[in-house]
């Protein structure tokens, strides 16, 4: 399948306590402030719940193009009714400390997992998220490749579904993999232990929690506007 | 409570960091860089406002450009097809034989608060250097302001031309401003730096910010000294 789209992964590190307010207002505020401003519903919304660092919130959009995707940014940031609702919610304090934001592409690779875990047509993943940041620089890019496959293999193996495997192209490093893999809670988790991993290039990972409002379908269907 | 940045107006540039491999010099990535010039333009890629080879400071040992885009899909119609070509990818990261061990691509939008302060390079044979200011969220355009009226100034005094001003729009942080200036000959840019942070009404200055706001306006800076390259 061809898939010619960018994909914005924005990470929120959010200052301490704060992280509640900013939910609420991504789930009950900016929805209809994205429809207004061009913007697909996001693929996901998470908060984090393990990782290098946190507290973390953040979600995926997709674009099919980037020049589309900065106006959209520009009008949404511009609109008085963001302003008032950002203003009252935040009560005079930042609730964001820092944002990490990376344009990716579909990886080819990601083409040997779409399909399997929908067999429910792209219905709502529950349980738990782990996306990873596979560092592929350095080294050959076709053995690193396929050994990230040997690993999200095994992960699928395990029970673990792929949502998606993206390549950075601008923000983050570039010659990175970013995998997403749902897991059905936390036990499932904690049953595929680090030592049955393949050989593979380095990666460090996050482990989200989807919103209630943010869950993925499955190989990150869009979402349909409400 | 906060100015936003409208990333529709204002121009685009990207800044590349591409991060020496171990075992390679710093001159086989310049003159990889000046070899690959004509097919670059060839691809649609426009000649960099600026390139630099990183002399001390972070994704060192390496080489730093900075181009200027009409659009980010004209950006990906011609870099981005460009560095996907297997002769493009195999002389940067072809294994242990690659020139590069590491890249960053940020997307970087000028700041009009750098108006009537920035301008092309015009004192040579000194250091140029890049500074990564960290904002405080939501204050950008003030902290740029106070970037603009402060610090750009003393580097002008110091007889350093400031030669751009930026908001980091996509980047693996923000909110980050970058600020690049070329230094007059025999100038350390530290000194001039110091000379300001210990004057009196700097720190009145920053005291206020602090008390406005909570939080400081400008947080961490990382300095990176760079020196031009030149074509042959």
């Amino acid at each position: 399948m061809q898939d010619d789209d960018f994909y914005e992964l924005r990470i929120y590190e959010t200052a301490q306590a704060r992280w509640q307010g900013l939910s609420q207002q991504m789930g009950e505020d900016v929805p209809p402030l994205f429809r207004r401003h061009g913007f697909d519903v996001p693929l996901m919304h998470y908060e984090g719940v393990g990782g290098p660092f946190g507290p973390i919130y953040g979600y995926l959009l997709r674009w099919r193009n980037l020049d589309d995707r900065m106006r959209a940014w520009g009008a949404f940031y511009s609109d008085p009714e963001w302003i008032a609702k950002m203003t009252a919610n935040y009560q005079g304090e930042q609730r964001v400390e820092r944002a990490h934001i990376a344009f990716m592409r579909a990886a080819a690779l990601w083409a040997r997992y779409r399909g399997a875990g929908s067999a429910d047509g792209g219905g709502l993943v529950d349980g738990i998220y782990e996306l990873r940041r596979h560092d592929l620089s350095g080294q050959d890019r076709a053995t690193a490749q396929a050994q990230v496959a040997g690993q999200l293999d095994a992960m699928q193996a395990a029970g673990g579904q792929i949502l998606g495997v993206f390549e950075t192209i601008i923000g983050a490093p570039v010659q990175r993999l970013v995998s997403v893999t749902a897991w059905r809670d936390v036990t499932a988790l904690a049953a595929h232990g680090a030592a049955d991993e393949p050989a593979g290039p380095p990666h460090d990972a996050f482990l989200l929690r989807p919103a209630p409002y943010g869950r993925a379908r499955a190989d990150f269907a869009p979402h349909p506007q409400p | 409570m906060t100015t936003w940045l409208d990333t529709t107006k204002r121009q685009l540039f990207e800044l590349r960091f591409d991060m020496l491999a171990p075992g390679r010099a710093i001159a086989d990535l310049r003159a990889w860089h000046l070899d690959s010039a004509p097919g670059r333009a060839a691809a649609g890629v426009p000649a960099p406002e600026g390139v630099w080879t990183v002399r001390l400071g972070s994704r060192g040992p390496g080489l730093v450009t900075l181009t200027r885009w009409p659009s980010l899909t004209d950006r990906q119609a011609a870099l981005g097809a460009w560095l996907d070509t297997p002769a493009a990818r195999g002389q940067l990261w072809d294994g242990a034989r690659g020139l590069i061990r590491d890249a960053e691509s940020w997307i970087l939008i000028d700041s009009p608060a750098g108006a009537g302060r920035v301008g092309p390079a015009t004192v040579a044979g000194g250091l140029h250097e890049m500074r990564l200011y960290r904002a405080l969220n939501g204050s950008v355009a003030e902290a740029a302001q106070a970037l603009a009226d402060h610090d750009l100034a003393a580097a002008q005094e110091a007889g350093a031309q400031p030669t751009g001003l930026y908001e980091i729009a996509i980047g693996p942080e923000r909110p980050l401003i970058a600020a690049t200036f070329a230094w007059p000959p025999g100038v350390l840019p530290a000194d001039v730096w110091l000379a300001l942070d210990a004057r009196a009404d700097t720190g009145a200055r920053r005291l206020a910010e602090r008390a406005r706001h909570r939080r400081r306006l400008i947080g961490l800076v990382e300095p990176i000294l760079l020196q031009p390259v030149e074509a042959p």
